[in-house]
């Protein structure tokens, strides 16, 4: 089927890029690791208030360094005008959103994973107790951000004021994904059952599945010209 | 360029569609426009180009030959008019459909973190050929590129980065070739090489479009001769002495 | 084109004027006092502002939708002329609920602002609504402003939802005061009389509005048309 071909040539092509620049990558983890530091600076809370708001620090944490990852990922398209080469390949334009999405996500993750530790140090966390359940939670809410991070990095690499235009599209529209991983993450750090948490693993899936077919669906138009 | 002057006899082509048996689509422009808001790159373009012409599209710069030809290779939509490939509209055309089209613009499509021939292997992906690692090899030839498949494309000269756009673009031996200003910032020796490869190409049946800015550029090849002004299509003859001049006239009387 | 005289635009300024006036007749002199909030008595009027221009605001927001859709199937501008009115009306209602809210919550509960579903959610289509217009700004050829902007206009809508229902299992987790007495309580129907009211006259103004900013939009482009064909 021509999209998934295209969509993984697009995913192997990326990790072979990032192989060897390794730029998305570092940005996102210099990032997180900067805002990790910020944060020690800006709270100072006690083992018990550290398991309350860690949830909210790591997925802010998540979402900035997401911001400046997910732009340059696209940038690696805009470059030498790749993407026009890319809407040349007979298959249907969503394919490249398909594949950016892949690779953005696993990048993502990747970063998420080793900034985990940073955290937990720095706000004496104990994050390894249910690594699966954590796993998931990670996996689902990146999911969630990529997902509309994809389109919009496309959307305002179009515009003037692409720096901007990227977390001001973003932002209000991800709100449901951060509440729903806070919520997921402060119950697993609490030490709570996860079955409180299933309506927010039940919004993260709906909204991961709702927003990756829309923008799949919706990408043509946005690299059309 | 091979230091031969053609290349040799092409393998089976990759198959596509091909509704009426015949290489090349027809391709046609009805009174089609492209607008920026306030400015008309292109201003009600009629044309009709027939399977295996050999095209050249003079005209200033901003003249509206890169409109022209990113609009032929699907890139850009219209704002108003149409164009048929065959007689079917752009927009009715399968995605299938732009296996048959190759392009060369002003940048290179080219990744600069990758090698040649990783970013060959990329679009070989992305068109889905079978047996790759030989049609890279057979392009990489027939460009000249074999020693340099391992180096970043971001370390290749001009010239080479050329010669690697147009291996790209003709990977997958498409039945159009659209070429926008190819021979910008070759020299001498490499230009008429190009231009000995495009003849090749186009004796293979192939529709051959390119674009210049340098109206005293060797036409040779060349079946047909297009001057655009301002975005209107203000000359259109075949390659011919006593047509060029007169297209030569037009030009100074426009300078004028 | 036809001149200044626009005999719609009268009928609905008009029409709207007369509505509103008696509308706010209504919801001020005679519809009864909300018990709990009697202590606060004309503050608490300004609730018969808040919820229809939330109403406004959200059916403007639907606006951008249909026409955001309606536009990528048939690719006639008129309908991003549509979508640009619509946004640019119903942010204006959406300031007005996020006004309005503060003004009522400090005499009732004593703080400017409380993290209700309804008013959280209502906050964020502000914002939604703020990127769409923003977005328009900075992207300069026409077909493709309308483009991307329908794209956005499609993801915005469809996420409204989503964000109101994230909110509010928040607020079941971390109960908040609520403003406008909560979801399950219901209205005194004569309180209903002037929230229609009131909401009929302002949706005839937001009628105005929109048509007079898609005229505005239809006199742009066919300023740039003319300025195109001089040229040539």
């Amino acid at each position: 089927m021509d999209t998934l071909r295209v969509a993984a040539a697009l995913f192997r092509k990326d990790l072979l890029a990032e192989r060897r620049t390794k730029d998305v990558s570092t940005s996102i983890l210099l990032f997180g690791f900067t805002v990790a530091v910020a944060f020690t600076f800006a709270f100072e809370p006690t083992a018990e208030e550290a398991r309350k708001i860690a949830g909210g620090l790591l997925w802010l944490a998540f979402l900035f360094s997401a911001i400046l990852g997910l732009s340059r990922a696209f940038a690696r398209e805009t470059a030498n005008d790749c993407l026009r080469g890319l809407r040349m390949a007979p298959a249907d334009p969503g394919a490249i959103y398909l594949g950016k999405l892949a690779s953005n996500v696993l990048f993502l993750v990747l970063a998420e994973v080793v900034l985990l530790p940073v955290f937990g140090i720095f706000f004496n966390l104990s994050l390894w107790d249910r690594p699966g359940w954590l796993f998931l939670i990670l996996l689902l809410g990146t999911w969630g951000l990529a997902s509309l991070g994809t389109m919009f990095s496309a959307v305002s690499a179009n515009t003037r004021m692409q720096e901007l235009m990227l977390p001001l599209l973003l932002l209000p529209l991800t709100v449901p994904v951060l509440i729903a991983a806070i919520e997921c993450t402060t119950i697993l750090l609490e030490g709570r059952p996860m079955t409180d948490a299933h309506l927010w693993f039940r919004l993260l899936v709906g909204f991961d599945i709702i927003f990756t077919v829309l923008c799949w669906l919706l990408f043509s138009y946005v690299v059309e010209e | 360029m091979p230091a031969a002057t053609s290349p040799s006899p092409p393998p089976p082509r990759v198959p596509g569609p091909r509704p009426d048996g015949r290489g090349s689509p027809r391709i046609a422009l009805r009174r089609l426009s492209k607008y920026y808001e306030r400015f008309i790159a292109l201003d009600r373009v009629e044309l009709t180009i027939e399977p295996g012409e050999f095209v050249v599209v003079l005209g200033r710069n901003g003249a509206g030959k890169t409109t022209l030809l990113r609009t032929l290779a699907l890139l850009l939509s219209p704002s108003e008019g149409e164009l048929l490939f065959d007689a079917v509209p752009a927009p009715a055309l399968d995605p299938a459909f732009r296996r048959r089209l190759g392009f060369i613009g002003h940048e290179t499509f080219l990744y600069d973190e990758l090698t040649a021939a990783e970013n060959l292997s990329f679009y070989a992906a992305l068109y889905g050929l079978d047996r790759p690692a030989q049609r890279i090899a057979e392009v990489l030839a027939e460009m000249g590129l074999e020693d340099r498949a391992s180096s970043l494309a971001r370390n290749l000269s001009r010239g080479l980065k050329q010669r690697l756009s147009l291996a790209r673009a003709w990977l997958h031996q498409p039945d159009v070739l659209l070429l926008d200003e190819p021979a910008t910032g070759l020299d001498t020796p490499t230009r008429s090489r190009m231009h000995r490869w495009l003849a090749g190409c186009h004796r293979t049946g192939r529709t051959v479009v390119v674009s210049s800015h340098d109206l005293a550029e060797s036409l040779q090849p060349a079946t047909r001769v297009l001057l655009l002004e301002k975005g209107k299509l203000v000359f259109d003859a075949p390659n011919a002495p006593e047509r060029l001049a007169e297209m030569r006239e037009l030009l100074e009387a426009a300078a004028r | 084109m036809n001149s200044a005289r626009d005999p719609v635009a009268v009928l609905l300024a008009g029409l709207s004027f007369i509505i509103l006036v008696v509308g706010f007749h209504y919801s001020f002199l005679r519809a009864p006092t909300e018990a709990s909030m009697a202590m606060v008595e004309p503050v608490q009027r300004i609730f018969y502002l808040h919820l229809p221009s939330a109403f406004v605001s959200f059916l403007g927001f639907f606006t951008v939708f249909v026409a955001s859709i309606a536009y990528l199937m048939t690719r006639n501008i008129r309908w991003d002329w549509l979508a640009v009115s619509a946004a640019e009306v119903g942010v204006v209602f959406c300031a007005a609920v996020l006004i309005t809210g503060p003004l009522w919550a400090k005499p009732v509960w004593g703080i400017w602002w409380t993290w209700d579903a309804r008013l959280t959610t209502t906050l964020i289509l502000f914002l939604i609504y703020l990127g769409y217009l923003m977005l328009r700004v900075y992207v300069i050829e026409a077909h493709r402003r309308a483009l991307l902007a329908a794209v956005v206009g499609i993801l915005g809508f469809v996420d409204v939802p989503i964000v109101y229902m994230a909110n509010r299992w928040w607020r079941t987790q971390h109960p908040q005061p609520v403003i406008a007495g909560g979801e399950s309580s219901g209205l005194d129907p004569r309180m209903w009389w002037g929230v229609l009211g009131v909401f009929a006259g302002l949706f005839l103004l937001a009628a105005l509005l929109v048509r007079q900013r898609y005229r505005l939009e239809e006199m742009r482009a066919e300023l740039i048309a003319l300025e195109r064909e001089a040229r040539v």
